[in-house]
């Protein structure tokens, strides 16, 4: 996963294939635990730079078309509500 | 004149209460309703307030939205100035409060609960947590939590 949209959009198509059981938990799991590290390691970053008082780009949480983020009405759908 | 059912006694009709098509006079007169309300308040209490409740979290007539309108037009009106202040001279208040809103981010993982969970604003120098480092970290949650409601 070369940035963080790439694991936006791998997440939510594990998400939906977990919700409808076409795999297995422990696979979701370890999918899961990968993000965390990802996740974590960006935010140390991001720590990092607001310590510093620096605003730089970040790579790995810059998409390619940053401008139409957001999210996606499958994503949205999927999202817990009350 | 209208004889009441329970006291016995003949009234106008203007001591009836209407029924809810607001057009006939009940068969008890106004009094009587009331003595009867009085005695029901302390056993029926729970169960209508149970009803309340449940009609306004359903938002019947719209008064949960009304509310809710009323809020936010308060808080634009007066700012976040206003609600720090009230939070410092009830703190006991602001802190119940408080315990709510994280217990409902928790359950809805809202935008400000995982923001909160990445970069806690009582730690994190970070003032702006990224938008897509929010949904990643939302999404993992949301299969965390369903793997461990399916095993
Ligand atoms: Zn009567």
């Amino acid at each position: 996963m070369k940035n963080a949209e790439e694991l936006r959009a791998e997440l939510s198509q594990t998400f939906a294939q977990l919700k409808a059981g076409e795999i297995k938990p422990s696979e979701a799991a370890e999918l899961a635990n990968l993000a965390g590290k990802m996740i974590g390691s960006a935010k140390v970053q991001v720590e990092y730079y607001a310590l510093r008082k620096e605003q730089p780009r970040i790579e790995w949480l810059e998409s390619p078309n940053a401008k139409v983020t957001g999210d996606s009405p499958a994503f949205m759908a999927k999202r817990p509500v009350d | 004149m209208k004889t009441c059912t329970v006291c016995g006694k003949e009234k106008p009709e203007g001591d009836y209460r209407l029924h809810s098509d607001k057009k006939t006079v009940m068969r008890y007169c106004n009094d009587c309703h009331l003595a009867k309300r009085r005695a029901q308040h302390s056993t029926k209490r729970e169960e209508r307030n149970a009803q309340f409740r449940a009609r306004y979290a359903a938002n019947v007539n719209g008064v949960k939205d009304k509310h809710a309108a009323a809020r936010k037009a308060k808080y634009a009106k007066q700012g976040r100035a206003a609600l720090i202040a009230w939070a410092a001279e009830n703190p006991e208040k602001a802190a119940e409060a408080n315990r709510k809103k994280m217990k409902r981010g928790r359950e809805r993982l809202s935008d400000y609960y995982v923001r909160r969970l990445l970069c806690h604003p009582e730690r994190s120098e970070v003032k702006q947590v990224p938008e897509i480092l929010i949904e990643c970290k939302r999404l993992q949650l949301m299969i965390e939590r369903e793997c461990r409601e399916k095993r």
